[in-house]
Formats: structure tokens, C-alpha cells, sequence
């Protein structure tokens, strides 16, 4: 595990699963590979955090999951976003434009 | 899926979880094997990024509110196993808990029947008594036509009502009784916001001469009436004056709130009759008064109003009220208990001492068994429980322990509220309501919870801490983290010990006040004395027939056998004494400067019955009766105040009270030796005596002093007041030392619980250091048997292990001491004759403390001394 790979900044990971289910239906393992291409390896995720996280963001009714037969002919678990997460992810998406602008105002004001 | 149904369909979601992870490690697996790793080179990576599978399991579990109840009742179930498996371990600390919540509980229970129950009126927070501030003091008492002048006067009221206690005498319905009533301003139960249950109240003119009318307590209508709903408007004799019922209050309906429940309720008028009625007198202050303030305004304002009125009248009648400051206002119920406030509350104080001690005790129970329980933990970490679900887990076992013992806590609280009843003198008011109701029930809800996390938390984070793999590795015997252990139950027994100190310092100190109390001679012999009060009824005796009736009756009780001597007075000593002022011949001062001094009325042969020492000249006799030229006898204080450096015998003094006409001037005839106040404390206050005879009053406080016991002569006593006359009853019946030890019943309450609830913890603070005592010892056993094998003697064995104990002590007391210091203040007045840091009494608390510690210590450190150190070294 490459050590200049960064952690998925806490927080950010609930953000970035909705976005990738906003995509269309997806099961766990999809969005674990999905995420490293996505980012071009950057993030390392923590594959350990990921499946309580599902679990956590489907109880609070962002996510709905259920079971289809995959490409390979599999049983699998798929998540996909409904109208509450879809409202969730955007107001996690601006709040996440709003810290990076200030944070990159910042960083200009300070130069 | 929906949480409920989570929770019945357990086996399906286990299921399912299962998929879904499987899934993703064959898919990843899968995936290494198309970039041509071998299968089980696939099978490796995929598993090691995956990482603990039971751990995540775990993680996913815990979402959502099923997994909450599901975790509770597993944790309850397996905690219930716990405590069942050390049956030993769960009772000392099921009872431990349960003494420090029992105490708690049942105190609490007198404090909020006490303290904090609203008075049982409408809107009480509105109720406020008004007292008058006079010279330097206050004075709890107000005379009716300055109440009838701020009743008229004040703009802050709603209402305001003024009522004096007062004892009457029933006749004519069954035998005759003496009842206590009280006399009241005629909208006082309108301004309580109560109605009667039976007929109307009072009306206006109920405070006018010519109406006598009477209100019962619901009680009296029962017991003497009948229950009768026609008594409305009927006639009583109180007093032997002629009385009309007007109504019957409702059950359960008490006025004033003090510690004799009033029977009957009178409205003024009778004391509006005659020549110089009382109610005319500016200078008779004996009304207590109560108002209502009138919404939102403020105690200060009212307090402002008044003041103004009360600075008005002292110039308006400089004789009377010259020396008026103004008014203080209280809330009515700060008014009635808060005479007892501070001795609960320390109680209170004392209880919740009581408590840390048996927390601190479970806690270093659970301490030593987390210290066997540590492997435990430890796989249970290994496979994969997060620390919060450990210390969930923990937490859960000690809110059981606290359950229990709330549980059987509340059972002795209940039987101890009965206990304290029973120990709770009549003077604390409201105390008959004392009983566990839902407030207190909510009290020992709360204990459950506070006591779980003081006795529960440290042990749960100690048990849990991470890095528990090397348990797993290690023996468990002579590992740091015992050590850690070993170090926190050293704190928490010298903590105890020194909460001890501070309860055994708090209670000695109580009792050797209590002894110095019991010791203090009275002024007078109290042995033998039998004393009883009654009424003669004005109607059927002339003034002129009282003076021939006490002395008839004396006479005939000096001659009843096994009688010493007899006597009369009012009032008896320590009751609260009448204070009168008088002036000194060739002192002429303006009235409200006059000196004010005890008043007592003693028949002949008072002071001799009582056996209080004439000093000088004579007593009083038979010939001191209305056609004697009047005279006085002083006391010892009353000549050292007022007549230093000359003779006072001979002198003459006038005071207030007369016979109607102007007063007379009283010779001094004698001095005679002080006689202590009410509860014995602090030094007697001048007094003097007239001859009952020269100012007879219609009731009388007799004194019969016995040859033997004074108890046989009560039946002798009774029989000879039929024989005079059948109607009048006698109420007070009591010996002398009966009524002294009821005049320090208040004291002896503070002293016996604070004793108790110090004992209490003594014995807590005992069986702590026990525990961590032979706990040490037996996780030593090892090391004992090395020193043994090495020569040591088995007495350096008992003293090693016992100086270990001391050590914790000493550090215990030290730091007792200091809290002790810190804490006795509050006592201060509580105590009598010794100073909230008297060394004696610290000194023989340290000792008592060490020698309770040493017996703890020994019984382990025998133990100790008995180890056969070939079996302690094989064992592992």
C-alpha cells in the first residue's frame, strides 16, 4: 500500500459512494474499482470502512439496495441513490465546492 | 428492510451480509487471476486488502436501531450469566449499593416531604410571611392593630392574614379534652385559597366583639361528632365559653403547618371583648402573619411597601413601636422549615458521602475481577469487538449491578423512612408526610445511572483498553496492567477512607456536643418531677375563686402519698420563655428603650419543688397572694445585668402587666440561681419571677416532685382533680426529664443519623480495604512463598502485608483530615461545647479509623502468614 496514496479524507467518503451510485445501480465491489479509476489510484480506499458505510448510508434511506443477477451471471448486492440521497449528495457537493474555494482562496491570498 | 424486521429476521441479514462481502473478495479474486496471478496468490492479496472480515461484519451490524436492542439484550442476557457465575461477588456489591441508595433514598425522602413539597395551598409560591424588624433582630410576632394598619395600607397584597396557635379545652361532647387550634383574621383560609367541606367560614364581622363562632378539622368532626352533618350551627363550650360551629374543614386540610395539628379554628372576636381588649393593645404582638402577593410583583417591592408603613407607625407610636426597622419578608414555606433546612441537608451531604464510598468499593470489586477477566476481554477484541462494543458491553453488566441494588436499595429506604419516622422528632415540620412517592422514586432512577457510571466507568475503560493482545500472551499474574489496576484501587480505598474520616469527624463531633448537652446542669433537679397543665373554665370560676382553687388543690396534693412536694408555674422553663420589659426605680428610660427580661409566674414553693437555689433572701409563700404588697424574685443573671456592684434585694422594679390599673411597683425579695433556656444551650438570660397568686392566670403548669417514681403518681394526680372537679382535663402529662429530652429531640435526631450513616460508611470503608487487601495477597501468594522459602518469618510476613493496609489508612486520614477541616464548619451551629476543629475529636477518629483498618488488614495478612510456600511456588 503505496504511502503517498491518501486516505480517503473522512467525511468525503460518504460523498463520493453517492456520487458513484448516482451513476446508476452499482454493487460494492464496482464502486471500490470504480473509485480507484475515478481518481487514478490517488485514493487508497480503506476497503474496510466501505461496506459499513453502505450499510450506514442505505439505514438512513440515501441509498436503496437490493439483489440482481450481475453481467456474470451472479447474485449481487446493488445500491442505487433515491430522491434523499440525490438531495443529500447536492448539498454535500456544494458544501464541498464552498471548503475547497475557500481553502484555494486561501492558499492564493497567502502567495 | 425495516429495523423490526431486521430484528426478527436475523438469520436472513446474517445471510445476506455474508453474500455481499463473499461477493466482493471473489470478484476482486476474480479479477487478480485475469491479470495472471495464480489463484491462491489472488486468493492472498484479495483477502489482506480486505482486511478483518468479522470486523467489518461486525461494523455493518451495528447500524440502525435493531442492532441497538439486539446488542442490549444479548449484553443483559450475558451480564445476567456473569453475575450468576460470582453469586459471591454480585451480593457483596448488590448489597453495598443498596445501603448507599437505601440511605440516600430514604433521606431524599425526608427532604422532599420536608423541603420541597409545595405548601398544599393554591398557588404557593405566592405565600409569603411578613415579620417585623425590630432594634437589631426580628421579631416573628406583630400585634393586631399594626396588621390592621398594613392590611389597610398596603398596595402589594392580594390578602394578608395574621393567626395565633392556641390550646383549647373542650367540653361537653364525651369527656373533656384540651385541643390545640389556633385563633385567625377571618379571611385567612379565603386568602389559602380553601373552603370549608361543611358550612360557611368566617365572615367580617367574626373579628368583631359579640360573634363566637368555630370552625372543626374534618378529624374532630369525625372523632367527637359523629361525622354528623347537621352539627353546622350548633353550640360547644371552649373554654367554658359558648361557641357556635360554623363549618368543618375538608379532610387532610392543616393550618398553620407546624407541629401540632390545629383541631379547631376561632376568629378574633373573643380577644376583641372586655375592658382593654387584646386586640386594642399596640404593644401585645402575638400574630404570625401570612400574605398573598398580588401577581407580579416582587418580594423586595413588597418588602419596600411595608417597610413604609412599619417606619410610619414607629413614629406614629414611639412607645410601642419606637424601635421598628422596616419589614423582612420570606417565602411561607422558607418560613416553616427553615429552622431544619441546613441539618437535612447535611444529612443529605452525609448520605451521598455514604454512596461515593460503596461506589468506590463496586468499583474496586470490579476492578480486581477485570484484572481475571482481562483475557476474556482480550479475545473477545481478537474477534473483532471494537472497544465502544466492549465497554458497551461492560457498562451494560454495571447498570445490572446498579438495578439490583436500587432495587433492594428501595426497599430499605422504604423500611427506613418508617425507621426515621419513628426517630423524627415532632419538631420538624411536615415530617409526618415523609414516605417514597414518585419523586423520590425518580431520585433512585437517577442513582441508577449515576452510580453506574461513578463505580462503572473506570473499571470499563481500564478493562478495555487496547493493546489487550498482550494479555492474551501473558499469565495474567505480574502483568502491568495489574499494576495499573493495583494503583487505581489503592486511590479509590484511600479516597474512601478519607470520605470516612470526614462522616466519623461530621458524627463524633455531634455526639460529644450531644454528651456535653446531657451534661449541663440545668439549673434545677429534673429527677422525680412529674409536671401536667390544665385549664380552669372562666365561666364557672370568678377571678376571685382561681386563687382559692390552686391553693385548695395544692394542698391536696402535698398530701397525697409519695408526693415530696408541689407547685405551679407558667411558663415551664425552656419552653420559648415570655419576655416582658420593665423599668428600674429611679431609672426612668422611654418605654420602647426599657430593658426586656424573663417572665415567669411561679406558685408558692416553686423553687423549692424544682430544687433551684435561693441565694438570698426568701421564695414566695401563701401569704404573697392580691392583698400583699406585690413582690418579685430575680435571677442570678437578671442581678449581675442590671443591679452590678449593689444589693438588688430591697430595690424595686415595675413592669407591663398589671392587674388592670396602673402597674404597681415590685420589691425584690430574693435572687435565686439561673435556670438554662430552651435546649439547654448557651448561657441562662436574666428573668424574674412573680407570685403566680398576685396575677393568677386561668390555666397553670403544675410540678409535683416524688418520693419515688413520679410515673405512679399520674393515676393519684388525676383522681384527686376528678374529686375537685370532674370537667377540667389535663394535658401535658409528662416527667421532667421526658420533657428535657423533648426539648433536644432535634439534637438527638442529627446525632443518631449522622452516627448511623458514619457508621455505615465505616463498615463500607472496611470491607474496602479488605478487598484490596486480600486481593493483593492473594495475587502475591507467589511472591510470599519466594520471601518464605528465603527465610522470612511468618510474624514479617503479617506485619508486611498489614503495613501495606496501614499505609493506604494513614494516607486515607491525612487526607480526611483536611476534608474534615474543611467540612466540620457547616456543623458550627449544630454544636455545643466543642469547636468544629477540636483535636480531641480528630485524634480519637484517626484512632478508631486505624484500628478498624488494622482489623481489615489482619484477617488477610493471616492468611498470608499461612502460605506454604512449596504450594505457593508450584502454583502458576
Amino acid at each position: 500500500m503505496g504511502e503517498e496514496r491518501a486516505e480517503v479524507l473522512k467525511g468525503t467518503l460518504d460523498m463520493l459512494i453517492l456520487k458513484i451510485a448516482a451513476l446508476g445501480p452499482i454493487h460494492g465491489y464496482g464502486i471500490a474499482q470504480r473509485m480507484q479509476q475515478i481518481s487514478r489510484d490517488f485514493f487508497q480506499l480503506q476497503q474496510g470502512s466501505l461496506y459499513p458505510a453502505l450499510h450506514r448510508l442505505a439505514d438512513r434511506g440515501w441509498l436503496k439496495a437490493e439483489w440482481r443477477v450481475t453481467e456474470t451471471g451472479r447474485e449481487g448486492k446493488f445500491y442505487s441513490l433515491t430522491p434523499k440521497g440525490r438531495k443529500q449528495l447536492e448539498s454535500e457537493i456544494e458544501n464541498w465546492e464552498r471548503l475547497t474555494g475557500a481553502v484555494a482562496l486561501i492558499l492564493q491570498t497567502a502567495e | 428492510m425495516r429495523w423490526y424486521q431486521q430484528l426478527f429476521r436475523r438469520e436472513r441479514t446474517e445471510k445476506r451480509l455474508d453474500a455481499e462481502l463473499r461477493f466482493h473478495l471473489e470478484q476482486q479474486i476474480a479479477d487478480y487471476v485475469a491479470t495472471g496471478m495464480t489463484p491462491e496468490e489472488a486468493r492472498r492479496r484479495a483477502r489482506l486488502e480486505f482486511g478483518g472480515l468479522e470486523q467489518m461484519k461486525e461494523e455493518c451490524r451495528d447500524v440502525g436501531v435493531a442492532r441497538f436492542i439486539e446488542t442490549l439484550i444479548q449484553d443483559v442476557r450475558y451480564g445476567l450469566r456473569q453475575l450468576r457465575r460470582n453469586p459471591g461477588f454480585t451480593a457483596v456489591a448488590v448489597v453495598t449499593l443498596a445501603l448507599g441508595i437505601g440511605a440516600n433514598t430514604a433521606m431524599f425522602s425526608v427532604i422532599d416531604a420536608v423541603l420541597l413539597r409545595p405548601l398544599p395551598f393554591a398557588h404557593p409560591s405566592q405565600l409569603v410571611s411578613v415579620q417585623q424588624r425590630v432594634g437589631h433582630g426580628v421579631s416573628s410576632s406583630v400585634s393586631y392593630p399594626n396588621f390592621l394598619d398594613w392590611r389597610s395600607q398596603n398596595h402589594v397584597f392580594s390578602s394578608i392574614a395574621a393567626y395565633w396557635e392556641s390550646d383549647f379545652t373542650l367540653t361537653g361532647v364525651g369527656q373533656p379534652v384540651h385541643l390545640p387550634g389556633a385563633i385567625v383574621t377571618w379571611d385567612t383560609f379565603r386568602l389559602l385559597g380553601e373552603r370549608p367541606a361543611l358550612g360557611r367560614g368566617f365572615l367580617p364581622q367574626d373579628e368583631q366583639a359579640g360573634s363566637h363562632d368555630v370552625l372543626l378539622s374534618h378529624r374532630l368532626w369525625q372523632s367527637r361528632f359523629g361525622s354528623n352533618p347537621k352539627v353546622v350551627g350548633h353550640a360547644i363550650a371552649l373554654n367554658g365559653k359558648s361557641y357556635t360551629i360554623r363549618g368543618v374543614m375538608p379532610a387532610g386540610f392543616q393550618f398553620p403547618i407546624s407541629a401540632e395539628t390545629a383541631e379547631l379554628w376561632t376568629a378574633l372576636a373573643p380577644d376583641a371583648e372586655g375592658k382593654s381588649p387584646m386586640t386594642a393593645d399596640r404593644g401585645a404582638a402575638l400574630f404570625s402573619v401570612i400574605a398573598r402577593l398580588k401577581p407580579g410583583v416582587t418580594m423586595s417591592q413588597a418588602e419596600a411597601d411595608i417597610g413604609v408603613i412599619s417606619r410610619r407607625l414607629a413614629k406614629e407610636y414611639p412607645n410601642t413601636d419606637g424601635d421598628f426597622k422596616g419589614v423582612i419578608l420570606q417565602p411561607e414555606l422558607r418560613q416553616i422549615v427553615g429552622s431544619v433546612q441546613l441539618a437535612l441537608l447535611i444529612l443529605l451531604g452525609a448520605t451521598g458521602f455514604v454512596l461515593l464510598i460503596a461506589c468506590a468499593n463496586v468499583a474496586s470489586l470490579l476492578l480486581g475481577r477485570g484484572a481475571s477477566r482481562n483475557k476474556e476481554m482480550a479475545i473477545r477484541v481478537a474477534l473483532g469487538a471494537g472497544r465502544r462494543r466492549v465497554v458497551r458491553q461492560l457498562l451494560t453488566e454495571t447498570l445490572l449491578l446498579s438495578f439490583l441494588g436500587t432495587g433492594l436499595g428501595l426497599l430499605l429506604a422504604v423500611w427506613g423512612t418508617r425507621v426515621l419516622l419513628r426517630l423524627t422528632p415532632v419538631t420538624i415540620p411536615r415530617s409526618s408526610q415523609v414516605g417514597v412517592d414518585g419523586l423520590v422514586l425518580l431520585f433512585a432512577i437517577a442513582l441508577v445511572f449515576v452510580t453506574a457510571v461513578l463505580f462503572g466507568a473506570a473499571p470499563a475503560l481500564q478493562l478495555s483498553k487496547p493493546g489487550l493482545g498482550e494479555a492474551l500472551k501473558e499469565a495474567g499474574r505480574s502483568s502491568s496492567d495489574a499494576g495499573r489496576h493495583r494503583r487505581l484501587r489503592n486511590c479509590l480505598v484511600i479516597g474512601e477512607t478519607a470520605a470516612a474520616f470526614s462522616l466519623l469527624a461530621g458524627a463524633a463531633l455531634l455526639i460529644a456536643s450531644y454528651l456535653a448537652l446531657q451534661r449541663t446542669d440545668p439549673g434545677f433537679n429534673p429527677h422525680q418531677l412529674l409536671t401536667f397543665t390544665f385549664q380552669l373554665p372562666r365561666t364557672r370560676y370568678s377571678r376571685a375563686q382561681w386563687v382559692s382553687f390552686y391553693t385548695r388543690l395544692l394542698a391536696r396534693l402535698r398530701q397525697t402519698p409519695g408526693v415530696r412536694s408541689a407547685s405551679g408555674v407558667v411558663p415551664l422553663p425552656e419552653t420559648d420563655r415570655w419576655r416582658l420589659s420593665f423599668e428600674i426605680e429611679g431609672h426612668p428610660v422611654a418605654s420602647a428603650m426599657q430593658p426586656v427580661a424573663g417572665f415567669v409566674m411561679a406558685s408558692p414553693g416553686y423553687f423549692h419543688t424544682m430544687g433551684i437555689p435561693i441565694l438570698q433572701g426568701r421564695g414566695f409563700t401563701e401569704a404573697d397572694d392580691e392583698k400583699a404588697p406585690p413582690v418579685t424574685v430575680i435571677s442570678q443573671a437578671f442581678a449581675r445585668r442590671y443591679f452590678p456592684n449593689e444589693d438588688p434585694v430591697g430595690r424595686r422594679i415595675r413592669t407591663r402587666a398589671s392587674m388592670g390599673g396602673a402597674p404597681p411597683w415590685l420589691e425584690i425579695v430574693g435572687i435565686v440561681g439561673d435556670v438554662k433556656d430552651r435546649g439547654l444551650a448557651g448561657t441562662p438570660g436574666p428573668v424574674y419571677y412573680v407570685p403566680y397568686n398576685q396575677l393568677p392566670l386561668t390555666t397553670l403548669t403544675l410540678i409535683v416532685r416524688a418520693k419515688g417514681n413520679p410515673r405512679a403518681l399520674v393515676s393519684l394526680v388525676r383522681s384527686e382533680m376528678v374529686s375537685m372537679d370532674p370537667n377540667i382535663s389535663l394535658y401535658r402529662i409528662e416527667t421532667m426529664e421526658q420533657y428535657l429530652a423533648s426539648s433536644s429531640a432535634q439534637a438527638r435526631f442529627n446525632t443518631i443519623l449522622l452516627g448511623i450513616f458514619a457508621s455505615l460508611a465505616l463498615l463500607l470503608a472496611a470491607v474496602g480495604l479488605y478487598g484490596v487487601v486480600s486481593y493483593s495477597v492473594s495475587q502475591r501468594t507467589h511472591e510470599i512463598g519466594i520471601r518464605m522459602a528465603l527465610g522470612a518469618k511468618r510474624r514479617e510476613v503479617l506485619g508486611f502485608v498489614i503495613r501495606q493496609g496501614l499505609k493506604l489508612t494513614v494516607a486515607g486520614i491525612i487526607i480526611g483530615i483536611a476534608g474534615a477541616l474543611g467540612l466540620t464548619r457547616f456543623l458550627s451551629s449544630m454544636l455545643y461545647g466543642v469547636k468544629p476543629t477540636d483535636p480531641l475529636t480528630f485524634i480519637a477518629v484517626s484512632l478508631i479509623l486505624t484500628g478498624v483498618a488494622l482489623l481489615a488488614c489482619y484477617i488477610p495478612a493471616r492468611r498470608a502468614a499461612k502460605v506454604d510456600p512449596m504450594v505457593a511456588l508450584r502454583h502458576e
